[in-house]
């Protein structure tokens, strides 16, 4: 993936607490399913190598 | 009013939680690695169930975003536990009652969704989960909910400061934005 921003989740995070604060349901549940979706991506990105383990 | 006091407990422990992690990233240099990242936006996740219920009500909808963003961050924790498990790894970072940061988030995303099934059972045994509330979070629930904001602004900042506007290092020492000698 060329596009890894770090930050990101936590952008989309505060933004989806600022509009949760505010009482504005449904931006903050948009934003709490794209953060979903970026926690997702980031981890295929960070941890889809396989495991050194035997189970 | 057991669920508002209970969703207010649990906004609060997230951002406890959030705010503990942070201690040990400033006063004993315990830089998150990328996983560890994404295992504080699950927390962030899981607030935002929590900030939800306290500013427009309780909601089955809400319990629902809480228990998704409680699994994720359980699998993730468990995915870096794995990581750890060969024989003759150390871990990664300093261990917290000879328990490891992420062996400690399996602990509390799992408790987290034991709370929500409490949440769950309270709200069906005080009727209509769906009910919106009226009046807003309170004063209480105001100061929790600013908290929360204030600790994921926090955690945006120092990613920043650690991270940059790229990846993270895989075991990261210092600060990007600060320099070697910062950290």
């Amino acid at each position: 993936m060329a596009l890894m921003v770090m930050m990101l989740p936590f952008v989309i995070g505060l933004l989806a607490a600022l509009l949760a604060m505010r009482g504005q349901r449904f931006g903050a549940i948009l934003a709490w399913a794209a953060l979903i979706i970026v926690l997702l991506a980031w981890l295929q990105y960070h941890a889809g190598d396989t495991l050194n383990v035997s189970l | 009013m057991l669920i508002r006091l209970l969703n207010l407990l649990g906004l609060l422990g997230v951002s406890l939680v959030l705010l503990a992690a942070f201690y040990y990233q400033l006063f004993h240099n315990e830089l998150p690695c990328p996983i560890c990242l994404l295992q504080r936006g699950c927390f962030v996740a899981l607030g935002i169930g929590f900030a939800l219920n306290l500013s427009v009500g309780p909601s089955r909808m809400h319990d629902a975003m809480m228990l998704v963003s409680g699994l994720l961050g359980a699998g993730m924790a468990l995915r870096q536990w794995l990581l750890h498990i060969a024989p003759g790894d150390a871990g990664y970072g300093a261990p917290l009652l000879g328990v490891h940061f992420y062996t400690w988030a399996v602990v509390a995303f799992a408790a987290s969704i034991l709370y929500v099934a409490l949440l769950l059972l309270v709200e069906a045994r005080e009727g209509g989960s769906s009910r919106r509330q009226t009046q807003g979070a309170g004063l209480l629930g105001g100061l929790a909910l600013w908290l929360f904001v204030l600790v994921v602004g926090g955690n945006l900042l120092s990613t920043l400061l650690e991270c940059g506007f790229g990846a993270c290092a895989e075991k990261p020492t210092f600060y990007e934005w600060l320099g070697p000698k910062a950290a």
